[in-house]
């Protein structure tokens, strides 16, 4: 008994971890699906308005030509095409951050470039070697804007992992993520007046949130194994 | 034979726990993807809920909720992709072609949403053993 019982665990450790698999199968299928609605969008709206993806490309490259890595772009009211303001890969100081933060503070929360500003900073601050973690870029670029909650956090905090390249790192902040907006109590700081210290409070419940998510699998890392 | 078709049970019982729960990681990607892209059109007003996702390989979705003097609302707007042309729907029978301006936002709209959202479900779904 006690060899089939060694036999079973160590043919269950063979096992691909079944979270990670999970998540891989939905999110393979889910850029299989988005990729066809694109493809098929394109050429519906070409056939029943002839020029719109030329438009629509055009206007997209005025977007992407200020997206560079080592730029961000100054806030200019109803314009995407704005100043660039360098920054510095070697940024030290808070002060120096919040310096570069300053001018793109002013752009409408949720405006396309302002996700564009905030997954910039998190990636300059990373790899400028300020923060010590793609976590703490993010917070950072949150807190020193003052800007809104928990959303931000997330986004900035996924930018900032993709920088990082640390694959299991995602899974975790999808799911801290979803356990988060779970939260009976969850209250998206966007609806109130943003301030450093709610944002900061709101970065400390992603925290929360990360470590129960971490203790939970640690806890419990294959739950289909227990439950068998 | 007892054995046997515990054994079967069991096994049945693991597959459909996992395609439950690939279900429902399935809906927590498109409901993450819903916020992005609910959030890619600039200011959500305060206690407004707007949500913009692509449902099936055919099919977009506007969801907005919101209160005002008048209470409650809620508003789907769907809008279905035909070989010829993108058609809209809002809760009736009835579908309505897009004006060249609305299919002109609804296309960059689309491509904002898939620039945001692929780069990341394509990580996710490199993390496969």
């Amino acid at each position: 008994m006690r060899i089939r019982n060694a036999e079973r665990k160590r043919s269950f450790e063979d096992l691909p971890a079944p979270e990670q698999n999970d998540l891989a199968i939905s999110a393979g299928q889910r850029v299989q699906t988005i990729r066809m609605d694109v493809a098929f969008g394109l050429r519906a709206l070409e056939a029943a308005v002839p020029g719109t993806a030329a438009h629509v490309a055009a206007k997209m490259a005025q977007l992407h030509a200020v997206n560079g890595i080592e730029a961000i772009q100054a806030p200019q009211p109803d314009a995407y095409i704005a100043p660039v303001i360098p920054i510095n890969r070697n940024v030290v100081s808070r002060q120096e951050q919040t310096a570069y933060i300053a001018p793109i503070a002013s752009v409408p929360h949720n405006d396309p470039r302002d996700m564009i500003a905030t997954g910039q900073l998190a990636y300059a601050l990373s790899k400028g070697g300020s923060v010590r973690s793609a976590q703490e870029a993010a917070v950072t670029t949150h807190a020193a804007t003052g800007w809104n909650g928990g959303r931000d956090i997330d986004h900035a905090s996924i930018v900032a992992e993709s920088s990082y390249d640390q694959p299991e790192d995602n899974v975790r902040d999808l799911n801290a993520y979803v356990k988060v907006l779970e939260q009976p109590d969850y209250a998206p700081v966007d609806q109130q007046v943003a301030t450093p210290e709610n944002s900061y409070d709101q970065a400390a419940r992603m925290s929360n949130a990360w470590a129960a998510v971490e203790q939970a699998q640690s806890d419990n890392p294959n739950p289909e194994l227990k439950a068998a | 034979m007892g054995f046997l078709s515990g054994l079967l049970n069991h096994s049945q019982n693991q597959q459909d726990a996992q395609q439950r729960r690939r279900s429902e990681i399935y809906r927590s990607l498109m409901h993450w993807e819903g916020k992005v892209g609910g959030e890619l059109f600039g200011p959500i007003p305060e206690g407004t809920r707007r949500e913009f996702f692509c449902l099936d390989e055919k099919t977009w979705v506007w969801h907005e909720e919101w209160t005002d003097s008048d209470g409650h609302h809620a508003l789907t707007t769907r809008y279905d992709v035909r070989p010829n042309g993108i058609l809209k729907s809002q809760g009736t029978k009835e579908y309505l072609a897009l004006t060249p301006e609305e299919a002109e936002n609804l296309y960059t709209a689309i491509v904002l949403y898939s620039e945001k959202v692929l780069p990341e479900l394509e990580r996710w779904s490199r993390l496969k053993k």
